[in-house]
């Protein structure tokens, strides 16, 4: 069953890239998906699925521009709705590993996505990216104070960021203490760092985003985290002792860091959303096959009318939640029409978005689970892991309400939020 | 922060304050200190129960004196239940939920021939009972199977695979509804019951389960006949409900040590109205549910038919655990990473929570609440 979305949109580019991650979560990631919850620490089962999607079917490469090898994902005409189905597609096997990917990328969106690429870096970085070897990025927001404030940029711009990036002739001296990042917990290969030029200061142009790789003298990452769920997502805290990275490794520079990093948020809302779409899709398949196997007042569980309305339900948010997350995919696919992906309208679609569907995937989650009774939580029917692994990502980027008060500032130019 | 009310007048006695003084004490020593790892290491769980239901007893509390017991009647248990689930559900719901499985089986058993059966096995060392409920399958009894019970000469042949409510893996005695002479329990002992893997679950990881196979042949006098079966469903339903109010008051107390501490916008969280709604709501649903118990514990001490107590139970079963869930669910939405992490412990309260209510079978309630008080006709065929 498909769900729906308008299809005149869909690319060959995309279509081809959903069939490939059908095809590697079938066989790399279905048969030890129930082994991700112990596994949370080693990556023993992780690892070896996520490697071979990104180096084996060379996902790893994915938003480079062709020239650098890439497939231009960044700087295609369908780049909202190719992110959307990327993380769909994983988000169906799990959304801990569609994060690992969406998060690996989302850092590079501020210097590949056209009309903002910053050829130097692409060349410099893709380099780490070709190896055929598992390469990871971070997106560094979140501090031990907090990380809504962080990403609250409207209302604070930036004043609680504590990090800091001081230039020193030729070089930027990063110290600071991030926590919590997808992809740490020694993942990590390079770190894209929100930082600031002027501690305590609420102005954007002390907004800087900047690269460090992560072997560098003075980066520091700890021990993965023990979460209820996103076994397949390692988070930690990363410690910046003086780390020196090159000058031209701040992303864009003064205001435009700033700028381009509020597409990072559109971005990220966007994959938010889908990876959950991607979780309620494959629940419903769970429960498509389950509740004709489960029998209730003699009858197949969904036979019963009460069931029934359940599920219809769940279909129908599923169903609204798709045409949502293409609808909004397509709009950042045309800037030229919708306006700047960055641009405050975009944003607050954006947290609109991830506010509505993300809660519709918890509700969806939770009432599965509720459905299957005993086999609900049981984790060989695979839809309790759901239920635990979607509910941070209606957490994480603010939670629900940052997204509350972005989007009331937007739709209803709220002046004091 | 008070997301407490004191307790009505009637629920109040010494023995109930005595016992959850000692359970406090018990979780403060036995519990706390290892919480974030309990669920990944089930000998620290073990350690904690043997200490709670053996050391202090919870496993004895309607064993006669006699025997060792506390030897509890039923108009001193509903109040004792109350005031000792809740604190047990403020350490850990798994360890309260493999204990509600005892109480509520050995209340059902009271006055049978098979009490002494239990009481043996109750009072002989640390003592699972694991519930094996009717189930998706035929439709024998309001939709769900029985298992099978048939007679055999002077015995009854018991017939059943599935999946019991709670400590499956582990249980000294079994608690199975049967489909004999209506609805019967049959007290098996552990011995008699081949028992499959133990299946991982959500949560509630003191009650290890897995499914059971039994083939068994027992004396009549294994049979606990007419309502038994109902109030063994009152009681359960109290110590869940009661163990429900703990956890959603845990819930409110770490979520509220948080909003204290974390500042969002230059100020504490709590003083942010978004999120004061929040917290509003959350300490709205740990009343309403603390509220709830305590009615149906009252409820117990008067008069009233057994059918009355037992549907009252059923919908305060519904809306303590929901609370429980709802409390920890939205506790977490403020708590962000924090909530979200091992450390932080709310999210083994929100596990623990929605398990409860998963196997409480919201829908299923509802039906029977709707045949109850509209005469539904729903189970005919
Ligand atoms: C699996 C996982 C992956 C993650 N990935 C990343 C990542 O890749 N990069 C990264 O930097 N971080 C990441 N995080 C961290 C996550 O983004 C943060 O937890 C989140 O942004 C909230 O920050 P916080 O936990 O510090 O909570 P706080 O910032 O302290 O917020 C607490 C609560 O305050 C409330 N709130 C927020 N804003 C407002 C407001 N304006 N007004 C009123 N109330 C408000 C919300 O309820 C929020 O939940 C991840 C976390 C997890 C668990």
């Amino acid at each position: 069953m498909e769900f729906a979305r308008i299809r005149e949109f869909e690319s060959p580019l995309e279509r081809y890239l959903a069939e490939m991650i059908k095809d590697w979560g079938e066989k790399y990631v279905l048969p030890y998906r129930r082994e991700f919850d112990e596994d949370w620490k080693e990556h023993r089962y992780v690892e070896p699925a996520l490697e071979k999607l990104m180096v084996g079917y060379g996902f790893q490469m994915g938003v480079f521009p062709g020239e650098f090898g890439g497939w231009g994902i960044g700087n295609s005409d369908y780049f909202g709705s190719i992110t959307a189905r990327l993380m769909e597609e994983i988000g169906r096997y799990d959304t801990g590993i569609a994060v690992s990917v969406g998060v690996t990328f989302w850092p590079l969106f501020m210097i590949t996505v056209k009309p903002h690429i910053n050829y130097d870096l692409c060349a410099e970085f893709s380099e780490l990216f070709a190896r055929k070897k598992l390469t990871i990025a971070a997106n560094a927001m979140t501090e031990p104070q907090g990380g809504s404030d962080i990403e609250n940029l409207d209302e604070l711009r930036g004043k609680t960021i504590r990090t800091t990036a001081v230039l020193d002739g030729d070089e930027w001296v990063i110290n600071g203490h991030k926590l919590w990042p997808t992809n740490t917990g020694g993942m990590a290969d390079l770190f894209g760092v929100v930082c600031t030029t002027k501690p305590g200061e609420a102005d954007e142009k002390y907004f800087a985003y900047i690269y460090i790789p992560a072997n560098l003298p003075g980066v520091k990452q700890g021990e993965p985290y023990r979460k209820a769920g996103m076994a397949a997502d390692k988070n930690s805290d990363i410690w910046f002792d003086n780390v020196r990275v090159p000058k031209h490794y701040r992303a864009w520079g003064e205001g435009l860091d700033a700028k381009y990093f509020r597409e990072i948020i559109a971005t990220g809302c966007l994959g938010s959303a889908a990876m959950t779409l991607g979780a309620m899709e494959n629940i419903y398949e769970i429960l498509y096959e389950k509740c004709g196997e489960l029998r209730y007042r003699g009858k197949p569980l969904k036979e019963n009318t009460a069931v029934a309305a359940v599920l219809a339900d769940i279909a129908a948010e599923i169903e609204v939640s798709r045409a949502a997350v293409y609808t909004y995919a397509r709009m950042l696919d045309r800037p030229d029409i919708y306006g700047e992906r960055y641009s405050a309208e975009m944003v607050a679609r954006g947290r609109a978005l991830k506010l509505k569907v993300c809660d519709a995937c918890c509700d969806v989650a939770r009432k599965a689970v509720d459905l299957l009774s005993h086999y609900g939580i049981d984790r060989s029917f695979d839809v309790e892991k759901h239920w635990r692994d979607v509910k941070m990502v209606q957490l994480w980027m603010g939670g629900r309400q940052l997204c509350q008060m972005d989007v009331a500032r937007h739709f209803y130019d709220c002046k004091q939020l | 922060m008070r997301t407490t009310i004191n307790p009505l007048a009637e629920l109040k006695s010494d023995t109930a304050e005595m016992i959850t003084k000692s359970i406090k004490e018990w979780a403060e020593k036995e519990v706390m200190p290892y919480r974030h790892e309990i669920d990944d290491n089930f000998e620290m769980a073990e350690r904690a129960m043997k200490k709670l239901f053996v050391d202090i007893g919870m496993q004895k509390l309607l064993v006669p004196e006699s025997a060792g017991g506390a030897g509890l009647s039923f108009e001193e248990l509903p109040p004792i239940l109350y005031h000792s689930f809740s604190e047990i559900g403020k350490a850990d719901a798994g360890i309260g939920f493999v204990l509600s499985a005892l109480v509520a089986s050995s209340a059902s058993a009271i006055g049978s021939e098979v009490f002494d059966f239990m009481v043996d096995k109750l009072s002989s060392g640390f003592c699972r009972v694991s519930i094996v409920p009717p189930q998706f399958g035929n439709d024998d009894f309001r939709g769900f199977e029985l298992a099978k019970a048939v007679e055999k000469g002077n015995k009854i042949r018991i017939k059943f695979y599935g999946r019991p409510l709670n400590s499956g893996f582990d249980a000294d005695l079994f608690v199975v509804f049967c489909n004999y002479d209506g609805v019967s329990l049959a007290v098996l002992d552990g011995e008699e019951v081949e028992r499959g893997e133990i299946v991982k679950t959500a949560g509630l990881n003191a009650s290890r389960n897995c499914d059971v196979r039994i083939k068994a042949e027992v004396e009549k006098s294994r049979i606990i006949k007419g309502d038994a079966w109902k109030r063994l469903e009152i009681y359960l339903n109290l110590c869940l409900s009661s163990l429900c109010v703990g956890s959603a008051v845990d819930s409110c107390r770490i979520v509220g040590d948080w909003a204290e501490k974390r500042f969002i916008r230059g100020k504490p969280l709590k003083d942010n109205t978004v999120d004061a709604e929040v917290l509003g709501e959350v300490a709205k649903e740990a009343i309403e549910a603390s509220m709830a118990a305590q009615f149906l514990a009252k409820s117990m001490l008067e008069d009233r038919s057994d059918d009355e107590i037992h549907t009252l139970s059923a919908i305060t079963a519904l809306k303590c655990s929901g609370a429980a869930f709802n409390v920890a669910d939205r506790a977490m939405e403020l708590m962000a990473s924090q909530g979200y992490a091992r450390e932080g412990l709310l999210e083994k309260q929100w596990r623990d929570a929605k398990s409860i209510a998963a196997l409480l079978n919201q829908q299923h309630s509802l039906l029977e609440l709707s045949e109850r008080f509209f005469a539904s006709k729903l189970w005919e065929r």
